[in-house]
C-alpha cells in the first residue's frame, strides 16, 4: 500500500500534482506535462503528496520527510516553493519536523502551513518564518482564514483561532474528537467541520462555541462545500459504503445520497452541480438537491483525492490505476489520461 | 483472510490493552506481547520436549550404530531412522511445527504493531477499517499517544544527549545484545560440534541479532520494543522451564589434550 493518495490543486489551465517522488504541472487543454519537480531523477525516499498551494507565481508544497541517517535518524521535512511556469525551485523552509499532510494556505503575503510535527507555520513570501502556532497532535487539515483570523484545527481534537498578524491565540476549542480535514468558514462567521466521531459541527467563528451537530453513518475525510447555505460532504462508512449529505445549516436536516463506495475526497462544483469520487474507482455526478447524475468509472482506480475543476476539465487524481490524472467533460466524458513519467 | 484471522482481532486486542493501559503505547506493547507469549507458552513447551526427545534420540546407541552400518546408503538410513522414531514414539514435527504455528502470530503481531501507528491519513483510514464497529470508540482512541519513555514508538529510536552530534541507538543495542542472548542460552549443546547442523546453528546465532538490530535501528521503535520485550519474556519463559544454559553465553573451554599440550615443553 502507498503511503497516501496523490494531493492535486488547480491553476490557470494547468493542474499540479503531487504524486510519490514528483510534483508536476499538467496542461489542461491536453493533458501534457509542462514540467516536474525535481526536473531530473525523482528521491523516492523524499515523497509528496500534499495538494500544493498555487498563486500566480509559485507552487507551495511540502514533502512526507526525508528518513535521517543511521546514527541521526531525525528526518529532513521540506517545504518548497516552486516557479509556477517552469517548476524551478525559488526557496525552500527545513525547520519542520514532521510530514507536511496538509495543504498550505496563501492568505496575502502570508503561507500558513500546517505540519505533522503538531506546528502551523507563518512564513512570508520568501518562505521567512513569521510565527509558530503549537498544538498538541499532529496538524493534516489545511487552515481557513477570513483575512484577519486563522483557523486551523488539529488531530489533538481542538480547533484553535489565532490572528493572522502575529499568530496570538484569541481561543481553543476541544470538539471532542480528531480532525482529519477542514474547516470550511461561511460568510456568517460560521466554521463547519467534520470529527472522527462521525459529526459534521457547526462552530462559531468568534467564541469557538459549538452551534450545532449531525450525527453522519462514516468518517468525514475532507472540507465540506458550502452553497446557498447548504453543506455538501461525504463519508466513509466501509470498504464498499459511503454517503454525500446535503445538509442545510438552518434546520441541520439532509438529504444523503448513498453511493456504492467510501468518499475520502471532497465534492466538487461544476456548472451542473456537483461531483464527488469513490474508492471503488467511481466519479459521481450529483446535483445540487441531491439526485445522482452520470458515473464514470476508472477501471481498477481507487479514487481518494478531491477533484478539481480547471475551465470545462474535470481533472480526478487517480490512486493505482493505470494513469496518474483523468480529464472528464461535465458530461462525463473521457477527453485524456495523464500517465507518471518513468 | 488473513486480515481476518490475525490482524483485525490482534489490532482490536492491542488498542483495547491500550485503553486500560492509561493510553500508553509502549505498555500496551509489553502487555500485548506477554498475552501472545502466554498463549503460545503449551507450544513452545511442545517444541522444547520434542527437541529434547531427538536429541535424546541422537544420544541412543542404537543410532549411532546405524549411522555406521548404513553410512554409504542414505535411503536405508532413513528407513531405519523413521522405524526407531516410530517404536519410541518420537514425531519429528514435535520440535519444528510449534515454530510454524507460532511463526504467523509473530508476523501479525509485527504488522499489528506498525499498523497501529498510522502517521498518515491513509495508514489512519487503513486502521479505523480494522477496528470492529462498537468495540472501541474512535472519538477517545485517536490519536494514538505514541510516546513512551524517551521515544516516539513511531520513529526509530535514539537518545539524543547534550554534547554529541548524534543519538545513541539504545534500543537496537538492547535488541541486539538480548537477541543473542536468547539464541546462545536456548540453544541445547550438540552432540557433535563439528557437524554442519551445528556450525548453521552458530553462524545464526551471530547473524540473527545483527539483523533484529538492524531492523531496530531503522524500523520504527515500537518494533524495537517488542522485539526486546519478546526476547526477555522467551528467556524468562526457558528459565521457568530449566532449559536455560547460562554457560553457553561463556566461551568453550579448551580441552584437556590441547591444554596439555600447550604447557607441555
Amino acid at each position: 500500500m502507498s503511503t497516501s493518495w496523490p494531493g492535486l490543486s488547480g491553476g490557470k489551465n494547468t493542474v499540479y500534482l503531487s504524486d510519490g517522488s514528483y510534483i508536476m504541472a499538467v496542461k489542461v487543454s491536453d493533458g501534457s506535462l509542462s514540467w516536474k519537480f525535481p526536473a531530473d531523477k525523482g528521491d523516492p525516499t523524499r515523497p509528496f503528496f500534499t495538494a500544493p498551494a498555487v498563486t500566480d507565481s509559485q507552487v507551495i508544497v511540502g514533502d512526507y520527510c526525508k528518513a535521517g541517517s543511521l546514527f541521526s535518524a531525525v528526518p529532513t521535512c521540506t517545504l518548497i516553493s516552486l516557479d509556477a511556469q517552469s517548476g524551478n525551485q525559488k526557496w525552500m523552509y527545513s525547520q519542520g519536523k514532521g510530514k507536511w499532510v496538509g495543504s498550505p494556505l496563501v492568505v496575502g503575503d502570508t503561507i500558513l502551513a500546517p505540519s505533522a510535527d503538531g506546528l502551523l507555520y507563518a512564513l512570508n513570501q520568501n518562505g521567512v518564518q513569521r510565527w509558530i502556532l503549537k498544538t498538541n497532535s499532529s496538524i493534516w487539515a489545511q487552515p481557513a482564514s477570513d483575512g484577519t483570523n486563522v483557523y486551523v484545527a488539529s488531530m489533538d481534537k481542538n480547533l484553535y483561532a489565532v490572528r493572522l498578524s502575529d499568530g496570538t491565540k484569541i481561543w481553543s476549542k476541544d470538539l471532542g474528537a480528531a480532525i482529519v480535514a477542514g474547516p470550511t468558514l461561511s460568510a456568517d462567521g460560521d466554521l463547519y467541520l467534520g470529527t472522527l466521531a462521525k459529526e459534521m459541527l457547526a462552530v462559531d467563528a468568534a467564541t469557538g462555541n459549538i452551534l450545532q451537530k449531525y450525527s453522519t453513518k462514516g468518517v468525514v475525510w475532507s472540507a465540506p462545500l458550502l452553497i446557498n447555505g447548504i453543506l455538501y460532504f461525504g463519508d466513509n462508512q466501509s470498504s464498499s459504503a459511503g454517503s454525500v449529505y446535503a445538509l442545510d445549516v438552518k434546520t441541520n436536516t439532509a438529504k444523503v445520497v448513498d453511493l456504492n463506495g467510501p468518499i475520502i475526497g471532497g465534492g466538487v462544483k461544476t456548472t451542473d452541480g456537483l461531483v464527488f469520487v469513490t474508492e471503488t474507482g467511481d466519479v459521481q455526478a450529483i446535483s445540487l438537491d441531491g439526485n445522482k447524475g452520470w458515473t464514470h468509472n476508472i477501471a481498477k482506480a481507487k479514487l481518494y483525492t478531491t477533484p478539481v475543476v480547471v475551465g470545462d476539465r474535470l481533472i480526478i487524481a487517480v490512486s493505482q490505476g493505470d494513469s496518474a490524472l483523468v480529464a472528464l467533460d461535465f458530461n462525463g466524458s473521457q477527453v485524456w489520461s495523464f500517465v507518471l513519467p518513468k | 483472510m488473513w486480515d481476518q484471522i490475525i490482524i483485525s482481532p490482534f489490532t482490536n486486542i492491542l488498542l483495547f490493552i491500550y485503553t486500560i493501559a492509561f493510553s500508553n503505547y509502549g505498555l500496551a506493547i509489553i502487555l500485548f506481547t506477554g498475552l501472545i507469549r502466554l498463549a503460545t507458552h503449551p507450544l513452545m513447551v511442545q517444541q522444547i520436549k520434542g527437541a529434547q526427545a531427538m536429541q535424546d534420540m541422537q544420544k541412543n546407541p542404537r543410532y549411532i550404530a546405524l549411522q555406521t552400518k548404513y553410512k554409504g546408503d542414505k535411503q536405508k538410513l532413513q528407513e531405519e531412522q523413521a522405524k526407531m522414531m516410530q517404536e519410541l514414539k518420537i514425531n519429528p514435527l514435535a520440535s519444528c511445527l510449534p515454530t510454524l504455528i507460532q511463526f504467523p502470530i509473530i508476523i501479525g503481531l509485527y504488522q499489528v504493531v506498525i499498523l497501529a501507528l498510522a502517521n498518515t491519513p491513509m495508514q489512519l483510514g487503513n486502521l479505523i477499517r480494522h477496528i470492529y464497529p462498537g468495540f472501541l470508540n474512535l472519538a477517545t482512541l485517536i490519536p494514538l499517544n505514541s510516546t513512551f519513555l524517551w521515544m516516539d514508538l513511531s520513529q526509530p529510536e535514539r537518545l539524543i544527549i547534550p554534547g554529541l552530534s548524534f543519538g545513541i541507538p539504545i534500543l537496537a543495542i538492547i535488541v541486539v545484545v538480548t537477541t543473542y542472548m536468547q539464541s546462545k542460552m536456548m540453544t541445547p549443546p550438540s552432540s557433535n560440534p563439528g557437524d554442519q547442523s551445528a556450525m548453521v546453528g552458530n553462524m545464526m546465532n551471530i547473524y540473527m541479532p545483527f539483523l533484529m538490530g538492524y531492523l531496530a535501528l531503522t524500523l520504527a521503535s515500537g518494533l524495537a520494543l517488542y522485539f526486546v520485550v519478546s526476547n526477555l519474556i522467551g528467556i524468562f519463559q526457558y528459565a521457568m522451564l530449566g532449559k536455560l544454559n547460562w554457560r553457553n553465553l561463556l566461551p568453550a573451554p579448551k580441552s584437556s589434550a590441547v591444554i596439555k599440550s600447550g604447557t607441555k615443553k
